[in-house]
């Protein structure tokens, strides 16, 4: 149930921020979604059983579903890397309405001055 | 020839590395850059033949079927894998012609795409489908933002934002599909969701975040935004890997899972007839070639859906016909598109007109692929959209003959509408008022486009022709394809093996 309530949590946190203007709030937002999945994914496997999964060492109805935990383990490197990856388009510039003609033509000359300099 | 299947995982991904590591050897560059994809192609070929005879599996590290992740092929994979990797090849020759792959990591970044591409096609297990799609999209965010000025970091956030969301959704779908089912292996899954209303709606949502990928109406608002802000040679690359990865997958789980239940073929169809007449009615509005092209994909993705609504032999067969014939049509308008855009510097109908005159080869080609979209014989389009029809009076449903026809017809007017824009000479008397400050782009260039960027467009659209005046090749390796999809028995014992 606590886990239930904690994947709502944090669903209902991103979409709120999903909802903001800046990019980097929806960066945030995507940090509390990716969390939500993850704890949905290791909750799959029941919650009881929680032991290591190694035969001889583990009674085996104690022995937790390794199968989400490797879920988990490549939805985490992922949702790592993308999130490095949408900090870097955040911070390329900080105007967010990229439509701007007049940004755009400053961006495009700060680029130049810095290939100048 | 069964185990050599993750040679077209890691082929591509070797070469990749390579690539990264040697940013100096330019001969080096070209040859991998040409060659990955040309063994890909050679090899699906290989594999598309045995495949007809019987499925291809081949499970990894040797573990038992029910543990081990298996890629498997079967005709549908075979045949998709055939035309992925050939429109790959056309795309990367492209780039090398127009010195698009001479950006520090454009290569590289290809090729991991393609590896993506090839392993989302043959791999039997949702969880690994998820990964394969996940590979795909992280090099196309970097392939999207390598252009210059603030458009493609626009284009770009809103690319990773949609693609994310709906991967989190997807890998949520298939989360709930493992807790009730036990596996996400599709061999032990088939008919699950036909039979039990958890697994359906799990499944449900995989298929959600699976139409978002392919651009369905109302969640198509993703493709007409980014594909028109990346580069000309990207859009192509784009158009014939992504939105038909989802496409491939979407018919797949449904007929393994659902086993074609016939409940829900209603609503599809209105999905898809809505995605077909909004798509085609956008394009009507858009300012340049390349956003018409993106708007007449959705439209398209319609109809290549419709197979699945319609599903059965006769639907199913027309749906894949209508697939492959897409591939090729519609790489060749992104290519012809990106050989005016690289000469010319503008898509836009403001800065371009006259291309008729300057530019025979290219209007050829327009022109044709252009036909071809809209259905008109001799080309494959016609053969496409009538297969699709014939499957529609045979299954009486009303919804999807009026949305084919109709459709069609506001297609082949946007298509003359850029036809009469950019390659019909301005009528001026009017225009000189509102444009006197846009100069046009073509009566003011020095060069005309070289021969060898027109090629590939050429060459797919003169396949296009050839698949139009002789189907039944492609028909027949269609209707396995089909087959194969209904006797899903075929394919369950062949993984389970």
């Amino acid at each position: 149930m606590i886990i239930a309530a904690a994947i709502g949590l944090l669903t209902a946190g991103a979409v709120y921020l999903f909802m903001q203007r800046g990019m980097i709030r929806i960066v945030f937002g995507f940090v509390l979604l990716s969390n939500a999945v993850n704890l949905l994914l290791i909750s799959l496997g029941g919650n009881k059983n929680r032991g290591e999964p190694l035969l001889n060492v583990t009674d085996v109805k104690d022995i937790a579903d390794p199968i989400p935990e490797s879920f988990v383990l490549t939805a985490i490197v992922i949702s790592f890397a993308v999130t490095v990856f949408m900090l870097t388009l955040g911070a390329v510039t900080p105007n967010d309405d990229t439509n701007d003609r007049k940004a755009e033509i400053e961006f495009d000359e700060e680029q130049l001055g810095e290939v100048n300099e | 020839m069964n185990n050599a299947l993750p040679i077209f995982i890691v082929i591509p991904l070797l070469g990749a590395a390579l690539l990264i590591f040697t940013p100096r050897f330019r001969l080096l560059r070209h040859i991998i850059f040409i060659g990955v994809p040309l063994l890909s192609l050679l090899f699906s070929v290989l594999v598309l033949i045995e495949a007809q005879q019987e499925i291809l599996v081949s499970n990894i590290g040797g573990w038992p079927a029910s543990a081990s992740i298996s890629f498997i092929a079967d005709p549908f994979s075979a045949l998709m894998l055939t035309a992925t990797s050939m429109l790959i090849l056309f795309s990367n020759i492209f780039a090398t012609i127009s010195k698009d792959s001479n950006e520090r990591y454009f290569a590289p970044l290809v090729l991991i795409l393609s590896a993506g591409v090839y392993g989302a096609l043959l791999t039997a297990d949702l969880f690994n489908l998820f990964v394969f799609i996940e590979l795909m999209f992280l090099p196309s965010c970097g392939l999207v933002v390598m252009r210059k000025g603030l458009q493609r970091i626009g284009a770009a956030r809103l690319y990773v934002n949609i693609n994310l969301l709906t991967s989190s959704i997807f890998v949520v779908g298939v989360g709930f599909i493992y807790a009730s089912t036990g596996t996400v292996n599709l061999a032990g899954l088939a008919n699950a969701a036909a039979n039990s209303e958890v697994v359906a709606v799990a499944t449900g949502i995989c298929l959600i975040a699976l139409s978002v990928k392919a651009g369905l109406v109302p969640v198509h608002g993703w493709i007409s935004r980014t594909y028109p802000a990346t580069s000309p040679v990207v859009a192509a690359l784009f158009s014939g890997l992504h939105t038909k990865v989802a496409v491939y997958a979407f018919y797949r789980i449904y007929s393994v899972m659902f086993g074609g239940d016939s409940k829900l073929l209603y609503f599809l169809t209105i999905a898809f007839a809505v995605s077909m007449v909004v798509g085609a009615l956008a394009a009507l509005g858009e300012t340049s070639i390349r956003s018409v092209l993106s708007f007449h994909m959705v439209s398209q993705i319609g109809y290549i859906m419709l197979g699945v609504a319609l599903f059965g032999k006769l639907g199913l067969t027309a749906g894949i016909f209508y697939l492959i014939h897409h591939m090729i049509v519609k790489a060749s308008m992104f290519f012809s598109t990106a050989a005016i855009e690289e000469t010319y510097g503008s898509g836009y109908f403001k800065d371009i007109s006259n291309l008729l005159k300057r530019e025979p080869l290219i209007a050829i080609a327009f022109f044709a692929g252009a036909m071809s979209l809209s259905g008109i014989p001799p080309f494959s389009g016609f053969v496409a959209k009538f297969s699709l029809l014939t499957a529609a009076v045979d299954k009486n449903n009303v919804l999807a003959i009026c949305a084919i026809i109709l459709a069609s017809i506001i297609t082949l007017m946007a298509e003359l509408r850029i036809w009469s824009k950019a390659f019909w000479p301005r009528q001026s008397s009017k225009d000189t008022l509102t444009t006197t400050n846009s100069a046009d782009m073509v009566a003011t260039a020095q060069k005309t486009a070289s021969i060898p960027i027109v090629l590939p467009s050429l060459l797919l659209a003169s396949m296009s022709l050839f698949i139009g005046i002789n189907a039944d090749f492609l028909f027949e390796l269609s209707s396995n394809a089909a087959d194969s999809l209904i006797n899903i028995e075929g394919y369950v014992q062949a993984v389970m093996q």
